[in-house]
């Protein structure tokens, strides 16, 4: 594989399942707290 | 009044909404493309259009379901005030026009994969297979049927029991089948050149309009932005749930299975093709009948060159059946939901849209000419529905919206007032150049084999077709205005 595309690849793949997991990690966060909260 | 449903959690319904936005069109549209318009360079627009059409629209979709608790055409008219109410039923039929031939191409999913497991596509080439299948006639209509009873069957079971408890079986399995995709095609010689083509960005493309216009249109397809499928999910939201985190997951969500699906297609295709004697880039960029090429026309043959190929190839169309499935099940819901609304027993809507839906698919299932017309027209009037929507929280006020409604106790983040320029004036603009480059395009080239005008309201792939059928649809809602707003209110109160 190029170099141009190998850095292209951990960009793409770094930002969309990066902030997928980065989302789903606080949603899963936020749950954990309003658990918490209610016991 | 029937009691209403609410997701019992909120991983029900971000599983729900994954499913709507994750479709067929996730695992054959996205890999061509990304192929046709310059792999890596494509994505640039397509990652950009996420955040500046896909999720803006989906934040507006969800708060006003959850807001105003009913389907697309009684939301607007909730909104912005009854004499707006035909707004909501465009965006209602354009997607009910939509589900018509989409359970049609949930039918052929479930005809290959039954087909693969059966040996039948061993032998023959992928072509004459589909011109055979498609000539039987009454094979896609049976499959079709099958598709939509499905859907129906689920949707009847109700949110919890139907939608909830099917899409918690649904998505996990279609990750799980599409990763057993993604590890066999980068486990077979060559699978690095597949990958190497879809990330190396030809730089030289960056520019061109088509790129950045067809990143915008397969962002709004696929994420399900502007359709009116998560504003129904939103009605079954409970009061303390989220909106903006679970439509950034949701947008995001959609495009890491794009971007999964292209690991498993991109090195799939890369080193098979050549074992046939085709041309990598030929193969993925090829449109064939009705934009089957990859999945119909060339998985089967290529598939079949490898050592379990035939199971391989089964999963591959499996993984489709299920990704359609999962989208097919919010367009009946959002179908019911407006039936619903207007004063009919669940049970009683959901025959209706059954029986409908069969029905009006069957012109689809039979002719691939009137498939392409229709998916030319309702896709492409997608966009509309998308505007309409930013149109609604113009019209509502984006400060009002944004502060009343968007942001309410619940929200895991809350958004901030550049939420209000997107919506005010990003979207607008996107929607404004790209109607014009299309009209411009239109009137140049025509998609006709026979040449017929642009303007001629009956061309499978003309603008005329597009602008004639959205016409009717909105005089004909226009005229209905105060009949459906009066039914829906009145019921409401």
């Amino acid at each position: 594989m190029d170099i141009t595309a190998i850095i292209a690849m951990i960009i793409i793949l770094g930002l969309i399942w990066g902030g997928f997991a980065f989302a789903l990690n606080l949603a899963i966060k936020k749950e954990k707290l309003k658990k918490t909260n209610i016991q | 009044m029937e009691k209403t449903e609410y997701f019992t959690t909120r991983w029900a319904l971000l599983l729900a909404a994954l499913g709507m936005a994750i479709g067929t069109g996730n695992i054959w549209r996205f890999p061509r493309i990304a192929a046709q318009n310059g792999g890596a360079v494509f994505l640039i627009p397509w990652i950009i259009f996420l955040f500046l059409w896909s999720i803006p629209l989906l934040i507006t979709e969800l708060t006003i379901g959850k807001s105003m608790r009913l389907g697309p055409v009684g939301a607007f008219g909730k909104l912005i005030g009854k004499r707006y109410t035909w707004m909501g039923g465009f965006v209602g039929f354009c997607t009910m026009a939509i589900m018509f031939y989409y359970s049609v191409v949930m039918g052929w999913c479930v005809k290959y994969f039954i087909a693969s497991l059966s040996g039948e596509l061993v032998n023959i080439s992928g072509m004459d297979y589909w011109n055979y299948f498609t000539n039987t006639r009454f094979q896609p209509i049976l499959f079709h049927f099958i598709s939509i009873t499905i859907g129906a069957l689920i949707i009847y079971r109700g949110v919890v029991r139907g939608i909830e408890k099917t899409n918690k079986f649904l998505i996990p399995s279609l990750l799980v089948l599409i990763i057993i995709g993604v590890i066999r095609a980068l486990t077979l010689p060559n699978a690095l050149k597949g990958l190497n083509f879809f990330f190396n960005p030809e730089w030289s493309r960056l520019f061109d309009h088509k790129v950045w216009l067809d990143a915008l249109t397969q962002s709004a397809w696929s994420t399900g932005a502007g359709w009116g499928l998560l504003l129904t999910y939103g009605v079954y939201l409970k009061k303390r749930e989220d909106i903006v985190l679970n439509s950034f997951i949701t947008g995001l969500g959609n495009n890491s299975a794009s971007l999964l699906v292209g690991l498993m297609i991109f090195p799939a295709v890369f080193a098979l093709a050549p074992q046939l004697g085709l041309i990598p880039k030929e193969v993925l960029e090829y449109t064939g009948p009705a934009n089957t090429g990859l999945a119909f026309i060339w998985i089967p043959g290529l598939f079949a060159k490898f050592p379990g190929g035939s199971i391989f190839t089964a999963i591959f169309f499996l993984a489709l059946s299920f990704a359609a499935l999962s989208s097919l099940l919010a367009m009946i819901e959002m179908v019911t939901r407006i039936l619903m609304d207007m004063g009919v027993s669940r049970h009683r809507a959901i025959i209706m849209v059954w029986v409908t839906a069969f029905v009006l698919g069957i012109p689809s299932a039979i002719s691939l000419g009137f498939f392409g017309n229709q998916d030319w027209a309702w896709g492409v009037g997608l966009m509309v529905s998308g505007f309409f929507f930013a149109l609604a929280v113009i019209i509502y006020g984006a400060k009002n919206f944004r502060e009343q409604l968007v942001n309410q106790i619940g929200n895991d983040i809350n958004i901030g007032k550049w939420y209000e320029y997107l919506i005010k004036y990003i979207v607008p603009l996107e929607f404004i150049v790209l109607i014009i480059w299309w009209f411009w395009q239109s009137i140049g080239w025509s998609k006709e084999p026979e040449s017929l005008p642009w303007w001629h309201p009956f061309g499978a792939g003309s603008l005329g077709t597009c602008i004639f059928q959205w016409a009717i649809v909105i005089i004909l809602f226009i005229i209905l205005n105060r009949t459906i707003s009066n039914r829906i209110f009145s019921i409401e109160k």
